[in-house]
């Protein structure tokens, strides 16, 4: 459990990396405000295609992108069929008659239930599911054996299709972006960003050095917990916790047996790290000077102003198109 | 004027007192060790020093100024306490970030913070070690960073609660060197420990048992007196058995003393 990455930082050097992190979150937001003014889908291709000029330049690979979409990868899939399905305005580009009969609709399921079974044997869950799904639609498109007892038509209008896809790239650009934050930002530095960021919130009397100073606590202590946590397993497997196996009420009494003891461990560590913050002289809502200072370089200002201007751009193209 | 000057005080977590009518008083620049079995008082003596306790009768005095809410803050810029655990004094993310927390808190400029953390880190060996973090360091590491975290603070006096008793060997005689050069340098320290071979180097050692104060003494006194340490429930260390048992029987010369003092700085 030593050395163990908190977010996904990874570690690497280009302009990305060098970056203020005040610079970095504030060109996020100002990049996802042009991406929600763009309502044009060429326009939205343009600016992925900027994104994927973007990452060589930052020498962020398309890989680890795609592991930070890979989580959101059935949303956004969801959002595109749901967008075709009932969005029916426009010219008809097609229609895919469906039929059911018990011959088709029981190999398609024995067709899922392979896929479901199958999946764990393979790294391509995602190729597969699409491959699985485009089987169980020509099965249930082109084989009609025995006496049919219903069907469905999809339909696929131009404008449904356009509209798809155009939310699919909205989605995709802002995650890619915020993966693009959290690949090339330390925790740390991305809280210290934060904390500078959100600065001004003073003002309505939020106090963001102590959320900070929270926030900063509990990443110092979550590689120290899952320590704990570990030697608490083994702890509970040495005198005959079986933490692999068992029925969900078995499992109901192994998660308590972690639980507990974590639950007393913690208590414990927070008064003490509280004792030891007071003692060292820690007075909260104190103004304080800070070791890790911000310095704003000649990159930052180009980043903000570069997207400044897409900003406009986009805001422009949105009234004059 | 001492600097820590205690009278009559008492401080009970229930209905049993913790410290009991309790009075004592350390003068600057003395190493002084306190002993005394698990539940003798004197951890809840050095949380009271540093205000995270308050005191229920009798009053406590740090350089001339009465502990109380108004001073509290004062008097925890001249006292720094290293605790037990390693692990929950470490607030920073890297060891110069947890040397820096305290100098944040006393709002020390940024500079100034650089050179502490340089000097202090050399101070006590870790300056090697400034960018990394905690999980991957020692215990006996992470104690050496919360000393430096401490005199960085620039405090007259330093408590060390049980500080070295969750370390390795090498981890507690790196420690005890470290204390050594404090006291070489002027600083006075409070030693808190049930291990009386942190009592041999001090100036002077005070046996706490049940809240109270059973003796004080120079090292040579405390140490060779068995019915004293029988009744604060610690175990005589070997050498100084072998000392008694040659006083005993009229055999104990100054040569063989001053052997076995040596032998047991080497337990």
């Amino acid at each position: 459990m030593k050395n163990i990455v908190i977010g996904r930082y990874i570690p690497g050097d280009s302009f990305l990396y060098r970056m203020d992190p005040r610079v970095k979150l504030i060109a996020l937001f100002i990049l996802f405000v042009a991406v929600f003014v763009i309502d044009e889908l060429l326009v939205m291709g343009l600016a992925l295609l900027g994104i994927l000029v973007l990452l060589p330049l930052g020498k962020i690979s398309l890989k680890k992108v795609y592991f930070g979409l890979r989580p959101l990868l059935f949303l956004l899939i969801f959002t595109f069929v749901f967008q075709i399905l009932f969005n029916t305005q426009g010219r008809l580009l097609g229609t895919l008659r469906l039929t059911f009969d018990p011959l088709n609709v029981a190999l398609s399921v024995g067709i899922f239930a392979a896929w479901l079974f199958l999946k764990r044997f393979t790294s391509f869950t995602f190729i597969s599911f699409l491959v699985m799904v485009a089987g169980v639609l020509t099965l249930l498109s082109q084989l009609t054996l025995l006496a049919s007892f219903g069907s469905f038509t999809i339909a696929i209008y131009e404008e449904g299709l356009l509209f798809a896809i155009f939310i699919l790239l909205r989605l995709v650009i802002i995650v890619t972006l915020s993966t693009i934050l959290t690949i090339t930002t330390k925790p740390t530095d991305l809280n210290l960003g934060l904390e500078r960021v959100l600065k001004p919130l003073k003002i309505i009397r939020v106090n963001t050095e102590e959320i900070a100073m929270i926030i900063g606590i509990s990443l110092r202590y979550i590689p120290t917990l899952l320590d704990e946590a570990n030697k608490i397993i083994l702890a509970q497997a040495s005198r005959g916790v079986d933490f692999q196996e068992g029925k969900i009420k078995d499992k109901v009494v192994q998660i308590i047996s972690l639980l507990v003891p974590m639950f007393i461990i913690s208590f414990q560590r927070s008064d003490e790290l509280a004792n030891a913050m007071e003692a060292r002289c820690f007075v909260p809502g104190k103004p304080r000077t800070r070791l890790n200072q911000l310095t704003w370089k000649p990159l930052d200002t180009a980043v903000l102003v570069v997207t400044l201007t897409l900003m406009i751009v986009s805001i422009g193209v949105r009234i004059l198109w | 004027m001492p600097l820590i000057e205690l009278q009559d005080v008492s401080f009970s977590y229930g209905k049993t007192p913790a410290i009991d009518q309790l009075s004592l008083t350390v003068e600057a620049g003395e190493w002084v060790t306190i002993v005394g079995p698990n539940g003798s008082g004197k951890s809840t003596l050095a949380k009271l020093l540093i205000g995270l306790l308050k005191t229920q009768q009798g009053t406590i005095q740090v350089a001339g100024e009465t502990l109380d809410e108004t001073t509290v803050q004062g008097i925890r810029e001249k006292i720094g306490i290293i605790f037990q655990n390693p692990d929950n004094q470490f607030v920073g993310v890297t060891v110069k970030d947890d040397i820096a927390f305290g100098l944040e808190n006393l709002s020390v400029p940024y500079e100034e913070m650089l050179k502490r953390i340089d000097h202090y880190s050399k101070a006590v060996g870790m300056d090697a070690y400034l960018d990394k973090e905690p999980s991957q360091l020692s215990g006996g590491q992470k104690q050496r960073v919360a000393i430096a975290g401490t005199l960085a603070m620039k405090p007259e006096l330093i408590i060390f609660d049980e500080a070295t008793s969750m370390l390795d060997p090498t981890g507690r005689q790196a420690m005890l060197e470290i204390m050594h050069a404090l006291k070489a340098s002027g600083k006075t320290i409070l030693s808190i420990t049930h291990d009386l071979k942190e009592a041999l180097p001090a100036d002077r050692v005070l046996v706490m048992h049940e809240g109270r104060l059973l003796k004080s003494g120079t090292p040579r006194d405390i140490l060779r007196d068995e019915p004293l340490l029988k009744k604060a429930r610690l175990t005589l260390l070997e050498p100084f058995k072998y000392m008694n048992q040659l006083a005993k029987k009229k055999q104990l010369t100054d040569e063989w003393e001053a052997l076995l003092w040596q032998s047991a700085f080497t337990l």
